[in-house]
């Protein structure tokens, strides 16, 4: 389960002298990986938390975000909730930590993709309820292109417009 | 004069499949422009925000927007150029002297079993590519190539194509597009959902209202078995308690403005709804997860034949299909469930395109395509050809059509024109299949014997091995 292969795993489980589950023996993987998964999830299941957080400053309403780790399953609708609060500005790298120690969870929140300040439009424009972008606003903003443009496909000025002709 | 630009290799989408071709074409020393209709590149994945991608690709696990921005990276420090909020509004082959071609694609591009005569404009080959296309800035302009290659992805089924009774009223949507509302624009789009299908997106979506905040009432599977990966039942439903209701559909839609409730049934081995099985539930959002088909309209207008079992075209272990310069990877080509292979699809038609781009008729021989024939128990096998003149390892990638939990072996042989075996080309044991899950193989070209005229695929089940 941790890769997309989904071998079907079985775990021998037994009580733990101290307390909760042990995991004995795990069979019918295909990789340590798998072993490793099949005792955690008898013993304390652990997800990643991939969401959104909202934007101030770009046209861009949301930012994806990850947890830099796992956190215990049974908080994880709590981590979610916790990231309403957080905010994301341009300019801002893949990679780069929003929020530290997640609810004292040990794991922070990354951003899964650039913020481009050459998106920004005035803050109003980007609050919920200013409607979705349309296509054409976007026309002017070259900077969206994350891969270089093609030499005249950035408006300017003085370019003149090609319609048919 | 509607103005005009040349390029080696013209790539159709900015996909994790159009990237991919696009960074491998421009290794290749091509000259790449990527066509894309969206602000900004990497296709769905950039609405994709949940993580699983790339662990073959790149050996981690990456949330959608940070596999596509490796690829962006790769194409950037490659110098692939792109051009984006830009749309193809056709296709055309021009004659080899520059004329038009008479609007579709012409004849002599089109290569035959036997192979044809493989060229880049020179006077006996077929002339280039033209793709007229539209942005907001430029206007129309055109854009010529030898090679092409389409990387459009899919599209998403909808409530047209699967049969509900009811009514229309607002709150029936796409997996996909409650994913880009959500994920993109930050909108909720209901407080009680209902999700039909339970194909990837949905479970993923299932998962997404509900971190989210909506209420998830249940998953309806016509089918008797999930259509989503395994991993995703676990972790998408049963970790937030959402059941998974097995041979169970929607039947009706309730509310005027807005979507009130709807009638699920349990259907019969043949799936049909059942009588007396019908139950009410309340909910203000449908959901629909009901499968996915490759987006074909501009192959069809390229002439290129479909496959009837993946929707997409027929092509070669390159993506190339019969139309000559013209290749097709990725989702565009068949539904994937990892976006690791479609880049790895995209990568193969990308070094191809900038072949044939590059080197003209001169570098490549004949094209000897040998039809990849795929028996009983497959509900398809990808690549449809294997052209024996393109040397190296040839990735295939094929489905069952049923789930085999006791194990299967696929043996595929190479046949002589006769339907002969000449050669036993690869054995490899399965210790369980499942439709939602693709399985990729390699087969070496150079282990193809000579005078092989097709390759046959079967799937033994370990039943009948044991019998």
């Amino acid at each position: 389960m941790a890769c997309p292969r989904g071998c079907a795993l079985e775990v021998d489980v037994a009580e733990a002298p101290a307390g909760g589950r042990e995991a004995l023996a795990v069979r019918g993987n295909a990789c340590k990986r798998g072993e490793d998964y099949g005792r955690a999830e008898v013993v304390d299941p652990r997800r990643s938390l991939t969401s959104t957080v909202r934007t101030e400053g770009t046209r861009r309403r949301r930012l994806p975000v990850r947890t830099s780790g796992t956190v215990p399953l049974g908080r994880l609708v709590e981590a979610a909730r916790s990231l309403d609060s957080v905010v994301a500005r341009p300019p801002m790298k893949c990679g780069q930590v929003l929020a530290r120690d997640l609810l004292g969870l040990g794991v922070d929140l990354v951003a899964t993709d650039d913020l481009e300040e050459e998106g920004a439009v005035p803050a109003a424009a980007a609050k919920p309820g200013a409607g979705v972008a349309k296509p054409g606003a976007a026309a002017a903003k070259p900077g969206a292109a994350a891969v270089k443009p093609a030499a005249g496909a950035q408006p300017s000025a003085g370019a003149p417009r090609r319609g048919r002709s | 004069m509607i103005e005009r630009e040349r390029r080696d290799v013209v790539v159709l989408g900015g996909g994790p499949a159009g990237l991919a071709a696009a960074v491998a074409a421009a290794e290749a020393g091509a000259d790449v422009l990527v066509v894309e209709r969206e602000e900004r590149l990497g296709g769905i994945l950039k609405q994709c925000v949940h993580d699983g991608f790339g662990l073959v690709r790149f050996g981690e696990q990456l949330a959608g927007p940070e596999y596509a921005r490796r690829y962006v990276d790769l194409a950037e420090a490659r110098g692939v150029e792109s051009r984006l909020e830009t749309f193809v509004h056709s296709v055309r082959r021009e004659g080899p002297g520059g004329a038009a071609g008479g609007g579709g694609p012409a004849g002599a591009g089109r290569a035959t079993d036997q192979g044809s005569a493989a060229g880049s404009g020179g006077a006996a080959g077929p002339g280039p590519l033209v793709l007229t296309c539209v942005s907001q800035d430029r206007g129309v302009f055109e854009i010529e190539a030898p090679s092409l290659v389409l990387a459009t992805g899919c599209r998403e089924r909808t409530d047209r194509q699967v049969f509900i009774h009811g009514e229309r009223p607002a709150g029936i949507l796409t997996a996909g597009l409650a994913q880009y509302l959500v994920n993109v624009e930050g909108l909720l789009p209901g407080k009680r959902a209902v999700v039909l299908g339970s194909g990837d997106i949905g479970l993923i979506m299932a998962r997404r209202l509900t971190l989210e905040g909506m209420e998830v009432e249940g998953v309806y599977e016509l089918k008797g078995e999930p259509s989503g990966l395994s991993r995703n039942v676990r972790q998408c439903l049963e970790d937030f308690g959402i059941p998974l209701h097995l041979s169970t559909t929607v039947t009706e839609v309730h509310g005027k403005r807005r979507v009130e409730a709807v009638t699920v049934a349990s259907v019969d081995a043949r799936g049909q709804a059942m009588a007396g099985t019908e139950r009410r539930v309340a909910c203000d959002t449908l959901v629909l997860s009901v499968g996915l088909i490759p987006e074909d309209e501009t192959a069809l207008s390229l002439g290129l034949d479909l496959d009837p079992s993946t929707r997409g075209p027929r092509v070669d272990q390159a993506g190339a299909s019969r139309e000559e310069g013209v290749f097709v990877c990725g989702n565009a080509l068949h539904v994937n469930d990892l976006a690791d292979y479609v880049s790895e699809s995209g990568a193969a038609a990308g070094r191809a395109a900038a072949e044939r781009a590059l080197g003209g008729a001169a570098s490549r021989p004949e094209r000897r395509l040998a039809p990849v024939k795929a028996g009983p128990g497959f509900l398809y096998a990808v690549p449809q050809y294997i052209d024996l003149s393109r040397p190296g390892p040839a990735v295939l990638y094929f489905r069952s059509n049923a789930t085999l939990r006791e194990g299967a072996r696929l043996v595929a042989r190479a046949l002589g024109p006769g339907g002969e075996e000449t050669g036993l080309l690869l054995k490899k044991s399965y210790a369980a299949l499942r439709p939602p899950e693709m399985e990729r193989i390699e087969i070496d070209v150079a282990s193809i014997p000579e005078g092989t005229a097709s390759v046959a695929f079967e799937l033994e089940r370990k039943e009948s091995l044991r019998g």
